[in-house]
């Protein structure tokens, strides 16, 4: 036997201290309160007269005595959370891996989790391990604590973790580990061959029971492109479980309700929904359901984000719009405020998600989000202004070469005739575009403070033909949701996030900072709990919808154990809590006491 | 204690006599019919004249018609000797018995007072304390409530060695109520049967109370006798009460057929009863007064 709360030899040491206790006060004398009788000879004779019965006193006695030290080392017992001994591998390192999916979160029929039991389990491996190295790890943390012998660490990182995802990370890696404990419910699969072919054995655990549950396994928004449409919410809800139920469903918008419905979800079933949330609102947007058999409740909701619902705010800088305000005047979604060059002035006040300099460029670089269409050319800009980079001017450029990206998207070069195109060169600036002889016609920027973005030519009649192809709305809208609505991805779920290269900060919706890891190019995060988190870089601000709702994480009534596996789980049950039984044991103790009590005739 | 009875107790008190199952020779003239012939009212028969007889009572009636002296006979009545015996050890005191006693014992004076009998209250503990006598007369009872009132409670009892005393002193015979609990270590049975020996006409009122009966106290306690000292640490267990309980029942059975057997009277008197109730009901049920 091994105990969970404390060493072997305290746990014993408690339980003899225990005895000794309740021995010593079984058998002291208390002070008994004094009766005055007019008279102790009828005491007297019956007294004697039981005295008889001395043999049976002492049996009685005998075993109130033992019924009693019994009881407090029963209770005693429950405290140090004793388990029955595990097969002990001394002389090697164990390394005890934890499943951390999220399907590791559901709720068994005793009322616990899945992972709670394998805490437990993984408490009394660590008790058993009489001095021998510890490794501790997750399959979403990997390696945790250890390797080391010191049973506190161990326990107390026991209790730092928590089910976060991490379906698809490597296993942990250590070196000398005679046998890795993997304790899982299986319903994310993991090979283990890897493992074992490192010379490891691998001891699977299981801690699966079957549960019925009901899921959001899918949701999205979709902002409408048209101002007299809906946006919409896509939403998918499944029952896995074997009997049908009602599910109360409840979509919000911001704070305001926008469905609270109950649906008949039959045994297995998955419906699929779409949800109006009216033609404008706040851009959250937040779906919760309610169901009687739901073992796991962190696919119970799930948010989302649109993108367009807010209006993008855009200031063109211009002393004769022309062509970009007959565009910006007919497309929807966008706040548009036209100044002249003059009016210009840093800092900027009010909303402002977007500035296009229209043949112009201010003396310092504005620290919003910019589009420059045809800066002057070097001579044309006070030289202070020059931060933009040298400018040369080619007469009638061939659009020639482009490079993929957002701005480009949906662009027809063939259709685009340039007249003149200006060169903006320098470090900060990356071409997208180039003329035959390789002169920059597109180009953008990107650093952590802001997003730019140059095109080359003007929209004239003078300039180009740009402002007559279909290619012209592509291009600007382009331009202005790249630098005013940074693309996040519509259904990000737990564990590590490639994000926009543009995202600099990353805050958890409780607020709390979400370290962003720059890999080269690739910003990566580890997002570890579901939620709406707050992306800030560039210059901009936006949302990331995180949700944990997955046919493959929420039906966790299967298992990829096989039979053989699960059948071990008999012996994860015998390491179930022993302190349930001896709380009983020691009432039944109290209670056979309580019954000698009423038997005894006299001491 | 302040011993007092209300008016409409003691009258009802006046129409009762105590009721003795022999007669007894008295000292002075008073209801009680005497064994022997004397100076009464009722008739009771003739005898020859004898020379010396005081022939005012010579039955000239009969010597006109039988022509031989005659001399009328009397029933003598005279006072009857009442020996009331008080507990008052210390047992009597605990649980108000004494008081109780006290308050019978008041009764039964006034009772005898008023037919002139001679009472004589005799409180005793191991020995035989003073006695007193108040005289003859109900309008002695003030003087029976003060005797009473003075009388303290204390020592251990000893029945035997008290009805010794008194044996010794030679006293008349007479009717004897001994008010008692009766828990005397060293029993009852060789003290009543000194009294029914001196020829005394013995009632006995035992002394009782709910506490006597049950203990009420469960678990661990420590009895001390209140007369001895003596402590007994006991686990009072329900069994144990229960015991306790009928060997009391069993003890107060045996008292009271011992008196049957013996021809004394026996009357229990609870403490929790009123003794209007005790005089005007148990005592009479029980033939000890009518």
């Amino acid at each position: 036997m091994s105990f969970g709360a404390m060493a072997g030899w305290q746990a014993w040491g408690l339980l003899a201290l225990t005895a000794a206790v309740l021995t010593g006060l079984f058998y002291m004398k208390i002070r008994a309160p004094r009766v005055h009788v007019p008279s102790l000879m009828l005491w007297q004779q019956v007294l004697d007269a039981t005295r008889e019965m001395t043999l049976w006193e002492r049996i009685r006695k005998t075993v109130s005595w033992i019924v009693i030290a019994a009881t407090g080392v029963m209770l005693m017992l429950a405290l140090t959370r004793p388990a029955p001994s595990v097969t002990a591998v001394s002389g090697g390192r164990r390394l005890i891996v934890i499943d951390s999916s999220w399907s590791m979160g559901a709720r068994m029929s005793d009322g616990g989790t899945r992972w709670d039991r394998a805490i437990a389990h993984a408490r009394t491996l660590i008790a058993a391990s009489a001095g021998d190295e510890v490794a501790l790890a997750t399959t979403a943390d990997g390696l945790v604590e250890g390797p080391t012998a010191d049973a506190v660490l161990l326990e107390a990182a026991l209790d730092r973790l928590a089910p976060s995802g991490g379906e698809g990370g490597d296993w942990p890696r250590l070196a000398d580990v005679a046998v890795v404990h993997f304790m899982t419910d299986g319903v994310i699969p993991r090979a283990t061959a890897d493992l074992e072919a490192s010379g490891a054995r691998v001891s699977v655990e299981p801690v699966f029971e079957a549960a019925a549950n009901v899921a959001i396994t899918a949701f999205e928004t979709h902002a409408a492109g048209d101002p007299e449409a809906q946006d919409e919410a896509y939403l998918e809800l499944a029952n896995y479980s074997g009997t049908a139920q009602p599910v109360q469903l409840v979509v919000t918008r911001g704070t305001t309700t926008v469905a609270d419905v109950s649906i008949d979800l039959a045994a297995g079933e998955a419906v699929r929904q779409i949800v109006p949330l009216g033609r404008t609102g706040d851009a959250r947007v937040r779906a919760r359901i309610t169901a009687r058999d739901n073992a796991l409740a962190i696919d119970d909701e799930a948010v989302a984000w649109i993108a367009g619902a807010d209006a993008l705010a855009v200031t063109v800088v211009s002393e004769a719009p022309g062509f970009l305000q007959l565009l910006f005047d007919r497309l929807p979604g966008l706040s548009v405020t036209f100044i002249p060059p003059a009016a210009y002035s840093q800092p900027r006040n009010g909303p402002e998600h977007v500035i296009v300099f229209d043949h112009w460029v201010p003396a310092d670089a504005p620290s919003t989000p910019s589009l420059f269409v045809a800066p002057p050319p070097g001579s044309a800009v006070d030289v202070s202004s020059n931060w933009i980079g040298s400018a040369r001017t080619e007469n009638s450029p061939t659009w020639a070469t482009s490079v993929v990206h957002p701005v480009l998207a949906g662009v027809d070069p063939s259709t685009v005739t340039l007249e003149r195109a200006r060169s903006v060169e320098s470090d900060a600036w990356t071409p997208i575009a180039r003329s035959a002889t390789g002169t920059p016609l597109v180009s953008v920027g990107e650093t952590e403070e802001f997003r730019r973005v140059v095109f080359g030519f003007g929209f004239t009649e003078a300039e180009s033909n740009v402002a007559l192809q279909p290619a012209f709305p592509v291009l600007v809208v382009n331009a202005l949701e790249w630098l005013g609505r940074p693309a996040l991805g519509s259904q990000v779920r737990p564990g590590v996030v490639s994000l926009d290269a543009v995202i600099s900060r990353l805050t958890s919706p409780q607020g709390e900072r979400v370290e962003v890891m720059t890999f080269g190019e690739t910003r990566l995060a580890r997002i570890t709990s579901p939620g709406l988190y707050l992306a800030e870089g560039g210059g901009m601000r936006s949302a990331l919808a995180v949700n944990v709702g997955d046919p493959q994480v929420s039906n966790v009534g299967r298992t990829s154990l096989t039979e053989a596996t699960l059948s071990t789980s008999a012996e994860a049950q015998a390491n179930a809590p022993w302190w349930p039984t001896l709380i009983a044991i020691a009432f039944v103790f109290v209670l056979v006491e309580w019954w000698t009590w009423h038997r005894r005739i006299t001491v | 204690m302040a011993l007092s009875f209300d008016s409409d107790f003691l009258k009802k008190l006046e129409y009762l006599h105590v009721v003795s199952k022999k007669a007894f020779a008295g000292q002075a003239r008073a209801d009680r019919l005497a064994p022997k012939r004397g100076r009464g009212l009722e008739f009771a028969d003739t005898r020859p004249y004898s020379p010396g007889d005081d022939f005012r009572h010579i039955d000239w009636k009969a010597y006109r018609r039988l022509g031989r002296l005659l001399l009328r006979l009397f029933d003598e009545e005279q006072d009857l000797p009442i020996y009331l015996f008080i507990d008052a050890s210390q047992s009597m005191e605990q649980t108000e018995k004494f008081d109780q006693a006290r308050r019978i014992a008041a009764a039964l004076c006034y009772i005898g007072l008023a037919h002139l009998d001679r009472v004589t209250i005799m409180p005793f503990d191991s020995t035989l304390r003073e006695s007193r006598s108040p005289g003859q007369g109900k309008g002695r009872i003030f003087r029976v409530f003060e005797l009473l009132e003075e009388m303290q409670a204390g020592g251990q009892t000893n029945l035997s060695e008290a009805f010794k005393m008194f044996a010794a002193q030679g006293r008349r015979a007479g009717l004897t109520v001994v008010i008692s609990d009766f828990l005397d270590p060293s029993g009852y049975e060789q003290a009543l049967k000194v009294l029914q020996a001196r020829g005394h006409d013995v009632y006995v009122v035992q002394m009782a109370s709910e506490a006597d009966r049950d203990p009420g106290a469960l678990g661990d306690v420590k009895f001390v006798d209140t007369e001895t000292g003596v402590t007994r640490d006991v686990e009072v267990t329900p069994a144990l009460a229960k015991a306790y309980g009928k060997a009391w029942q069993e003890y107060t059975d045996t008292l009271e057929q011992f008196c049957g057997r013996y021809n004394i009277g026996y009357v229990r008197a609870d403490v929790e009863r009123p003794v209007e109730e005790i005089i005007l009901q148990t005592f009479r049920q029980g033939r000890f007064v009518a």
